[in-house]
């Protein structure tokens, strides 16, 4: 039986980062930590450990599924109202690498580490009519920021976070608050030994297709095909010069689009966006493309897409797709946080 | 063996019943000449709850006769039918509703009526018959509330709305809570796992002393403890999060701990002056009562 009452009380009265004996790595505060809510809701669900890699530019978070699927959010320095990151001083056959590149990696229990964010409740969703059960999928929308959101009931008020870490050997420290008065948790994530990653790369001057449009839009695509489904197919023309004889003159005819096909048990689905500024905000399209991509894989996208407010998806010359998803932004309009999402080529 | 009464506060009895219906499918109705029982001892995680709330709160012209044990009757009952009686009384805005037991051919039942009117003023009766069994009063009074070492501190615990977000996110990393207060006002929730701890806790929390009926063992603090020392109980994760779901009221919870034994929580409901209390008992996770 472990000596609880010890343990907790020595963490709890260390509101310091400095742990006896290590050098502090990483000692962070964020104010509002619903920016880092929004990721953790997209890439939590893929699996029960994430690499962590701190870097003076901030913090990404790589998460893997089933090795078809590398899904990585960044977190901007410029976010924390207090970065302080001091990689140690090893070594370095390597003496090539930029003192900037310096970047330390932790791997841990994605799962804790979402549940400690969000202990206060949903952060910024401010309703106490929680829904009984597990999952967290209903309130997605709610904290989309956007500018009528100053009109809108107060919300509750904002979860502050610390967060440290001093180095191999110890644990991830936070610190989560979400007022002077209120409750104070604390947090020790116990990092782990790091698997190996897959290293998913996607070459943007090898693309073969670029498309931009809202999120809410594929969301909607996505949810038309039911989990029947195995595969889904891509299918891209590019804007090519046809010719149509009509009314006695040619016409030149913009055949290019973007589709996505789907074959279920109940039958097939096929949505077609057209190249229109209406539908698409920006359409390129190099040649021909039909690529085939695992319908379980392509799902998870779904809660990056409802914390989203726009998807890039590009496609490059392997059949490797690239989702990138613009997360809304702060009142600066700089961006702060932003998501990828790389998937395989699907096989049949 | 009689038993008739006007329900004055149905809304009362009703949040005493559908705290009820949160524990578990039955219950027990102890009614003595001065007291309203309300007990459910199979509840989730062996859970008890045991109220009691003074006849007067819920009821008036409360006439009560039983030829054993002093005019006390105990009934055992299903809760659900009888809350859904008590609730569509409630609904009506009725002029007046009693209760009653009755005997149905073989079986006994509570009869609720109420008088209401109807939009364009008609009167009408509505009656329920809910089936309950008859107790004998001496075996309820063998059921004795759990015995439980002395509790090292009462604490006023914080609001349930702060306290259910926290024990739902900790309930999804790990299947032990360790619930602990001080005596100085500080309160925590916490859970070890592999993966790493969390632990939540409140300060500025007001300290109760509670005077604890119907138990062996003195309350006497043990004046030798220093009041920062944490006492704590490791409560099972799903027991504690259906707990606090549980709890209807938006009134203050104290509880009591007895260190690595159980948590005695209390909720003081009816008359302000001269009111009643549920009791809830949750066992460590480790032992169980007998």
């Amino acid at each position: 039986m472990p000596a609880a009452d010890e343990d907790f009380t020595d963490s709890q009265s260390q509101g310091n980062t400095q742990k006896e004996g290590g050098e502090v790595i990483l000692s962070a505060s964020l104010p509002d930590v619903a920016p880092f809510v929004a990721l953790m809701k997209a890439i939590s669900g893929l699996s029960n450990t994430a690499s962590l890699i701190f870097s003076k530019a901030g913090i990404q978070i790589e998460v893997e599924y089933k090795r078809a699927l590398q899904a990585t959010a960044y977190l901007a320095s410029s976010l924390f109202d207090e970065w302080f990151f001091e990689p140690p001083t090893l070594d370095n056959e390597d003496d090539t690498m930029e003192p900037g590149s310096y970047t330390t990696e932790i791997e841990i229990n994605l799962g804790i580490l979402n549940e400690v964010l969000s202990i206060y409740g949903s952060s910024g969703g401010g309703s106490s009519w929680r829904k009984k059960g597990r999952g967290d999928d209903n309130e997605d929308d709610e904290d989309i920021r956007g500018p009528l959101d100053r009109f809108m009931i107060p919300r509750k008020a904002a979860t502050s976070m610390r967060m440290s870490y001093a180095g191999e050997g110890y644990p991830l420290r936070l610190s989560l608050a979400e007022s002077a008065e209120g409750p104070t948790t604390v947090c020790q994530i116990h990092t782990l030994v790091s698997e190996r990653r897959m290293e998913l790369t996607f070459d943007d001057e090898d693309k073969i297709v670029k498309i931009i449009m809202k999120s809410t839009w594929l969301r909607d695509a996505l949810s038309e095909i039911d989990s029947s489904c195995d595969y889904i197919t891509i299918i891209c023309n590019p804007p090519q010069k046809v010719t149509r004889a009509g009314k006695g003159r040619e016409e030149a005819v913009d055949d290019s689009f973007f589709r996505i096909e789907a074959r279920m048990q109940r039958g097939s689905v096929e949505m077609d966006y057209p190249n229109d500024r209406e539908v698409l905000e920006f359409f390129e399209c190099g040649g021909p493309v039909k690529f085939n991509y695992s319908f379980d894989v392509i799902q998870r996208a779904v809660r990056a897409l409802s914390v989203s407010v726009k998807v890039s998806i590009r496609i490059d010359g392997d059949g490797v797709m690239s989702l990138q998803f613009l997360m809304p932004t702060e009142s600066s309009g700089e961006r702060k946080t932003w998501m990828e999402f790389r998937v395989i080529l699907g096989e049949r | 063996m009689r038993f008739k009464a006007k329900i004055d506060n149905v809304i009362l009895l009703t949040n005493l019943l559908q705290s009820a219906e949160k524990m578990g499918k039955r219950a027990i109705l102890k009614l003595t000449s001065e007291t309203v029982f309300l007990i459910c001892t199979k509840g989730e995680g062996d859970v008890q709850m045991w109220s009691q709330v003074p006849a007067d709160n819920i009821f008036g012209d409360y006439r009560i006769e039983s030829n054993t044990n002093n005019n006390t009757i105990a009934l055992e009952f299903s809760i659900t039918p009888l809350l859904q009686a008590i609730r569509s009384a409630g609904y009506r805005d009725s002029a007046e509703t009693t209760v009653r037991l009755a005997k149905k051919g073989t079986e006994a039942a509570l009869c609720i009526e109420a008088k209401a009117q109807t939009r364009d003023g008609k009167r009408v009766n509505i009656t329920h018959d809910v089936h309950v069994v008859v107790r004998r009063a001496a075996e309820v009074d063998e059921m004795a509330q759990p015995r439980c070492p002395p509790l090292e501190t009462h604490i006023e615990l914080p609001s349930v709305d702060q306290c259910r977000p926290v024990v739902e996110h900790l309930s999804r990393i790990g299947d032990i809570i360790w619930l602990g207060a001080t005596r100085d006002g500080r309160f925590r929730l916490g859970i070890k796992t592999t993966a790493g701890d969390i632990e939540t806790m409140w300060k500025n929390l007001k300290n109760a002393t509670v005077v604890r009926q119907e138990t062996e063992e003195d309350d006497m603090e043990d004046q030798s403890i220093d009041d920062s020392d944490w006492h704590v109980v490791p409560l099972a994760s799903k027991v504690l999060q259906k707990w606090f779901s549980s709890q209807i009221l938006q009134n203050h919870i104290i509880a009591g701990i007895a260190p690595n034994y159980c948590v005695v929580a209390y909720v003081y409901v009816g008359d302000r002056k001269h009111g009643g209390v549920i009791t809830y008992y949750m066992p460590s996770r480790h032992i169980a009562y007998d």
